[in-house]
């Protein structure tokens, strides 16, 4: 991660969040100097996309494979109705450049997977897990931990969200919680675009601590949200031991 | 801890995720009846839901499934079994949620 010097353009743009008295021109420039990937851009990842390009991320690498379809529309807010049958990151990287095109954007057009997420993960320096197959999801948790980088993990059901973060060797890692993945979990459940865009921003709020060091993350505990009844609660996780992923980590 | 529940040597069960729709209940009450382990109480509620609900819970060999998360008030506990539980504890059991 490299801190970079702004321009007087990116003062005006970003001066209402420098005014966060712990952030200021540091956090920003903090953030500018560094990189996120952010897998895949669904309901949650177009969320994250969208507030970290807003918050003047530098870099962001966005890996989704395939093309917009109607039934993204209600809740993959970088997609637009006509954009259907074409590219997801094509749309993706158009919005994101409309709203910020100080923000340098990477696109993969392929969803993580133990043949690439060594490499997607070489790329950034925080990752952004926003992936609905645990397969993606594991293959990402391990080439994060093997590289030590930080990863945001979202995740939503109905009306249910959870977000962690975790830092390899020092905080527990997916397989630590769930050293395998559920034989009925399906790719297709329930989706709010509103549940998944909550814990999408939260995701990017958690980014932007994580690079800018500043505020309190969600390492070694889990976020869960029941935006059914509204409520919130934190639940500290526990380091397996023998954690096939990051025990010796 | 809630004090009725301790009073009458209960546990509260939330269910989070796919188990509640499984369960057919977000939340419930289950007397101890001297179970005092983490893997005791689980199998109680197979027992008393029994289908789909054992089956999302305990593995073939009886044992909690090693993907669920399970957490007494505000701590997940090792999902071996061993845990203790006492009445009046707050227990939630998760099933791995991947949306995205």
């Amino acid at each position: 991660m490299n801190e970079s010097k702004l321009t007087d353009q990116e003062r005006a743009v970003y001066e209402w969040q420098m005014w966060s008295p712990q952030f200021g021109e540091r956090g920003q420039e903090a953030l500018k100097g560094a990189s996120v990937l952010i897998t895949r851009c669904g309901g949650v990842g177009s969320a994250v996309a969208y507030y970290l390009a807003a918050a003047g991320i530098g870099r962001l690498v966005l890996a989704h494979e395939g093309n917009v379809k109607p039934s993204d529309l209600n809740r993959q807010i970088l997609m637009t109705d006509d954009w259907v049958g074409k590219p997801r990151l094509e749309s993706a990287e158009r919005r994101l450049h409309d709203l910020n095109p100080r923000v340098k954007i990477e696109t993969v057009g392929e969803n993580a997977s133990d043949a690439n997420a060594r490499d997607l993960v070489s790329r950034v320096d925080l990752i952004v897990d926003c992936a609905p197959m645990f397969q993606e999801r594991f293959a990402l948790n391990g080439a994060a931990v093997a590289q030590k980088k930080p990863l945001i993990e979202c995740a939503m059901f109905d009306f249910e969200a959870q977000i962690t973060t975790i830092i390899p060797g020092v905080t527990p890692c997916l397989a630590c919680r769930h050293p395998s993945q559920p034989e009925a979990w399906r790719r297709q459940f329930p989706v709010f675009g509103a549940v998944a865009g909550m814990v999408g921003a939260m995701g990017a709020v958690e980014a932007i601590k994580q690079l800018s060091g500043v505020g309190q993350t969600l390492a070694g505990e889990l976020l869960m949200c029941d935006l059914a009844s509204m409520s919130f609660r934190k639940i500290k996780l526990r380091r397996n031991p023998e954690c096939a992923v990051c025990a010796n980590v | 801890m809630d004090s009725d529940l301790k009073t009458s040597g209960s546990v509260a069960i939330s269910y989070f995720g796919t188990l509640r729709k499984v369960s057919g209940v977000g939340r419930e009450t289950v007397t101890l009846n001297g179970a005092n382990r983490i893997s005791d109480v689980v199998r109680r509620l197979a027992e008393l839901h029994g289908e789909p609900l054992k089956s999302a819970l305990l593995d073939a060999n009886g044992l909690i499934r090693e993907y669920l998360l399970i957490s007494v008030g505000d701590e997940e506990i090792d999902k071996t079994g061993s845990t203790q539980v006492a009445g009046g504890d707050e227990i939630s059991i998760f099933s791995p949620i991947s949306g995205g």
